[in-house]
């Protein structure tokens, strides 16, 4: 089931990534463009703030300890296939872009990000979101 | 009692007695030869036998002599006997190979030689027989022998022209004395051109080089009596193709010992394993590359995470300062060096061939500019 957002409701966005000074700079990055920010450094935290909490825009690290970025992603997959999950990589390459599609990313990057894509590839993906709602 | 010299200087009494015991002793000799003896007329018909005739052709004597030729010889027709009659009285003697046929039906070869007389107008031919199954059965088995030699000779030589591998022997003078065929197959070089050739001409010098030390430390072993005399060695050795380019061979190579034991040369069978090689050294560089690959993936993993932090703040430290901010532009300055950074872990994500290159003269390193290089890449 889709959650309305209204206009006046702030959009939420959950990252996750075991690096701390990464989800520091990533929730200051979004909250600088009034997103709300959720985050967890690792896939369990991740999997429990989505049980308690609908958001529909995620970015993944790949690496993360335990459970990995790719398996996180088939999980919240199994559950919910609106969502727009972005992957976020310090390595990888072809082969690691079609792991990451077959896991059910619908994107990809890789670090170093400039700060100017990830805020477009969120407000895409609200846009599309919203434009998914009008249907 | 007479005394033997006695005998010897007068054996018989009178000329009578003289003649009664000649023909005694003549007819004991003839009845007694080991050898069979048939007397027969111009018909064919068997006038006299004696003891061996009985004995090998299994009737009595009586029996015999109320049959013909063509009773005892298979190959003989009764109505083919006068002609041959004929023959015998042109030719005088014959001697040729036929079979006889004993009682219970059993043949037998023989060598028959035969001779006629003329007594009081009548024709007596005499066939001497000899039994020659014995021979017969050593000449087969003879012959079985030597087929079977043929054989395996023509097996071996079969072998040695079908086989891949080639079989060589060497002098101490580093000589060939022997090169199969399969030389050709593999080198190029015909048995006779190989003949004309030196090994050191045959193999790369460094090859040779190997190759002397190795036959050096080798015959420094001969000094030890636990080393075993008939002890093979396995050496790789790097040969010219007579088209110019090289081939790998695995040699196993043995002495050759003359009856002192001393090494008289060398012999062995060389295997082409260039193939061999070539998946070797490839599988050699696919792994080093795996682990380049592995490597660079660490080092843009390790390098991209901090950059990303750098990169982000400082592009959040430039939002928030004005362009007149003599800080601006040093903040401008982090970016790009961060950016050119970004660049070489970017192309250390795409390799897929590798090239190294000098380093300050003391090393090798990573060409990261010539990171698609497949020609020579990685090699």
């Amino acid at each position: 089931m889709i959650r309305e957002v209204k206009d006046t409701e702030q959009k939420q966005i959950l990252v996750v990534d075991d690096e701390e000074e990464i989800l520091c700079l990533l929730k200051e990055v979004f909250e600088s463009a009034d997103y709300g920010v959720w985050t967890a450094d690792n896939a369990e935290d991740a999997l429990n703030i989505l049980k308690t909490n609908i958001l529909k825009v995620i970015f993944l690290d790949l690496n993360l300890p335990g459970m990995s970025g790719l398996e996180l992603c088939k999980k919240i997959r199994e559950k919910d296939q609106i969502a727009i999950i972005h992957a976020l990589t310090g390595y990888s390459n072809f082969f690691g872009l079609l792991e990451c599609r077959a896991a059910g990313f619908d994107d990809f990057f890789t670090k170093p990000v400039p700060i100017d894509i990830i805020l477009k590839a969120a407000e895409e993906a609200f846009e599309k979101l919203a434009r998914w709602k009008m249907d | 009692m007479d005394g033997p010299s006695k005998r010897r200087q007068k054996p018989f009494g009178n000329t009578l007695k003289l003649v009664e015991d000649t023909l005694y002793l003549t007819q004991l000799v003839m009845d007694r030869a080991p050898d069979s003896i048939i007397w027969m007329d111009d018909q064919g018909a068997i006038v006299y036998v004696n003891d061996a005739a009985c004995t090998s052709l299994g009737y009595t004597r009586d029996e015999l002599l109320s049959m013909t030729l063509s009773d005892i010889d298979p190959d003989r027709e009764r109505d083919t006997f006068e002609n041959e009659m004929k023959n015998l009285r042109r030719l005088g003697s014959k001697t040729f190979d036929a079979r006889r046929r004993t009682k219970d039906g059993r043949l037998f070869p023989v060598e028959i030689t035969t001779n006629y007389f003329e007594y009081k107008g009548r024709f007596i031919g005499i066939s001497f027989d000899r039994d020659i199954a014995a021979r017969k059965r050593a000449e087969s088995e003879r012959e079985s022998a030597l087929e079977a030699l043929r054989e395996s000779e023509e097996k071996y030589r079969f072998l040695m022209e079908q086989m891949s591998d080639t079989v060589w022997t060497l002098d101490m003078n580093m000589r060939p004395t022997y090169v199969s065929q399969a030389s050709t197959d593999t080198l190029g070089f015909t048995p006779e051109e190989r003949l004309q050739q030196n090994l050191s001409e045959m193999v790369t010098p460094e090859t040779y080089k190997r190759l002397m030390t190795v036959l050096a430390q080798e015959l420094e072993k001969e000094q030890d009596p636990a080393v075993k005399p008939n002890r093979s060695i396995v050496i790789e050795m790097e040969y010219y193709h007579k088209k110019g380019h090289t081939r790998w061979l695995e040699n196993r190579v043995r002495a050759i010992r003359d009856t002192n034991g001393t090494i008289a040369g060398l012999h062995g069978v060389s295997r082409d394993i260039t193939d061999r090689k070539e998946a070797e050294r490839d599988k050699y560089h696919r792994e080093k590359l795996q682990g380049i690959l592995e490597m660079a993936g660490t080092v843009c993993h390790e390098m991209n995470q901090p950059m990303q932090i750098i990169l982000g703040l400082t592009e959040l430290l430039l939002k928030k300062t004005a362009q007149d901010n003599p800080d601006y532009q040093k903040l401008c300055r982090v970016k790009k060096q961060i950016q050119r950074m970004n660049e070489i872990t970017d192309k250390l994500m795409s390799i897929q061939h590798y090239k190294t290159e000098d380093y300050a003269g003391f090393t090798q390193i990573i060409d990261i500019n010539d990171l698609h290089a497949d020609a020579d890449g990685g090699k």
